[in-house]
């Protein structure tokens, strides 16, 4: 008989993932909205680069928003940082590069948070963010 | 229209092919771990090869939309997804020689279509072969080396040569595109300044490099988290600071940014230090410290992250275990070789006097001639590692090439 191995894993929890789903609808909408007032003045440039600036950072903020549990809290909010990285890439199309080069800025973030910040704080983080689920 | 149409084919196309492949493919994680390899590689190394492309006047882009030192950014990404991920993933087991005839063919047919988004040159067919032979074809091969889990050294070895791209060339432009700056000021710079930068930026890479062979030689891995090594490394550059490679590219920033006389480059410096602090820290926490989690505690206490230490650290253990260097005692050029490691005090290493024996250095591994002497020296002290690790990284592959042409010729 086959059996399958479950462990506790850890995964975004439900209000994390919808924060972030929100964050990324939004995002999508504004530079859909600002490409389109854009184009309107017969600038086509927003567009062109629509794909490459909108549309990847949002395919890879749903893939890390997808992907199987992780091994550590730890590792999930890594995840989420990144995701919000790349909300904030596709946000400000003006700084997007430089918030591109400072993505380790975003691991740092979490670093301080699970190893400097204050207990409350940390527990707080967690309980928002991060769930327990099974891992396959 | 035509150009908007265009771009986000050559883009998008390949992301959602990718996107699906990895789906497909999710369940045989050597497979994804290749995938993401050859994304790696072909990043940087697209980038460079067609930056190059466009000075040796094979090409040029039209538009100026998402252009970085000439290369649009959409097609750069795609084409690295396209002939990395998307080629390897959906035939990952057939002969890497078929994709050279498809690349060529459809880049051959499409190319002269595609004025004036791309304005070939004279000499665009040759650009479009290289480009293959330098970004491409080696992504496939590593794709499919770390698939199969052979070749551990061609591996590293790629990983390095696309690396060393990517943080001292890539990263550099992208900092210099989003805050000013440019790479033409190198030509206004005296000789001397050039020359004493490719010294330094020599040792860096010295220091980055002998790190990846270490963890080939001493780990039987890469340095890459997802193709971890098997074991701790504490040999070579390792015994003297724990983040030899993350040092490196620090190093490299300070010295680009010297060069360059560019504060944002020289800020790079600073991002590398996040890196650590953030990502390889909670590597360290969650990877290493499970796996050894009495050899790596140990370690990590005596060996610093970022400031060398001047002589190695080596653990604790039964002189029967220490490191051997034996020579020849009749040869006097061994006999002299050794007495210079020996004035240097090396730690952890045991020289015994053999006549007629072959030099030879045993640890965990053993090394012969030349390249035991050099091994030795990573024992004496920082300076005397950095001489042994530069002189491992020639001769080592060097050895590899010429056995493997024995084998062929056997």
């Amino acid at each position: 008989m086959n059996t399958v191995q479950q462990t506790v894993g850890f995964c975004i929890s439900a209000r994390g993932r919808a924060t972030l789903t929100l964050a990324l609808i939004s995002a999508i909408l504004l530079r859909t909205a600002q490409a389109t007032a854009a184009a309107l003045q017969g600038d086509l440039e927003p567009w062109v680069a629509f794909g490459f600036s909108v549309i990847f950072p949002a395919t890879l903020a749903l893939l890390l928003l997808r992907l199987p549990a992780a091994q550590t809290a730890e590792g999930v909010l890594m995840r989420i940082a990144t995701a919000l990285h790349m909300v904030w890439i596709m946000v400000f199309p003006p700084w997007s590069l430089l918030l591109l080069l400072g993505l380790p800025v975003a691991f740092l973030i979490v670093e301080i948070v699970e190893t400097r910040a204050p207990e409350r704080m940390r527990v707080w983080v967690r309980q928002t963010w991060v769930a327990e689920c099974q891992k396959h | 229209m035509a150009l908007f149409v265009l771009r986000h084919l050559l883009f998008l196309g390949p992301l959602a092919l990718c996107v699906w492949l990895f789906h497909l493919r999710r369940g045989d994680d050597r497979l994804v771990v290749g995938a993401v390899f050859a994304f790696l590689y072909g990043l940087p190394m697209v980038f460079v090869s067609h930056v190059v492309a466009g000075h040796l006047g094979l090409w040029t882009y039209g538009g100026t939309t998402l252009q970085v030192l000439g290369v649009p950014v959409d097609i750069w990404m795609g084409g690295a997804l396209l002939w990395g991920p998307v080629a390897f993933l959906a035939a990952p087991a057939s002969p890497q020689w078929r994709a050279p005839a498809a690349f060529i063919a459809i880049n051959g047919l499409t190319l002269p279509m595609l004025t004036p988004f791309v304005n070939p040159g004279p000499h665009w067919f040759w650009g479009v072969v290289g480009v293959f032979l330098v970004a491409h074809l080696p992504a496939l091969y590593l794709a499919q080396w770390t698939w199969r889990q052979i070749h551990l050294p061609r591996r590293a070895f790629l990983l390095a040569c696309a690396f060393a791209p990517l943080a001292f060339f890539l990263i550099p432009t992208l900092i210099m595109h989003a805050l000013g700056g440019e790479w033409a000021v190198l030509t206004e710079r005296p000789v001397w300044v050039l020359a004493l930068a490719v010294m330094a930026l020599a040792a860096v890479a010295t220091l980055g490099w002998s790190s990846v062979q270490m963890f080939v030689l001493y780990g039987e891995g890469t340095p890459i988290p997802l193709d971890p090594t098997q074991r701790l490394v504490t040999s070579g550059v390792y015994a003297y600071v724990c983040n030899p490679m993350q040092l490196s590219t620090a190093l490299g920033f300070l010295v680009l940014g010297w060069l360059l006389w560019n504060p944002w480059v020289l800020g790079g410096a600073g991002m590398a230090v996040a890196f650590v602090l953030g990502m390889v820290r909670w590597h360290h926490r969650h990877d290493l410290e499970r796996r050894f989690p009495v050899d790596w505690p140990r370690y990590r206490s005596q060996v610093p992250e970022w400031f060398p230490r001047w002589k190695p650290w080596q653990p604790s253990a039964p002189a029967s275990d220490s490191a051997t260097l034996t020579f020849d005692a009749r040869c006097s050029v061994q006999h002299a070789a050794v007495a210079v490691l020996q004035a240097l005090r090396p730690v952890g290493l045991v020289c015994e006097g053999v006549p007629g024996a072959r030099m030879r250095y045993r640890d965990q591994r053993s090394f012969t001639g030349c390249a035991a002497w050099a091994m030795a020296l990573t024992h004496a002290n920082f300076v005397a590692m950095m001489v042994g690790s530069a002189a491992l990284l020639i001769l080592l592959p060097v050895r590899g090439l010429m056995s493997n042409q024995d084998r062929e010729a056997d």
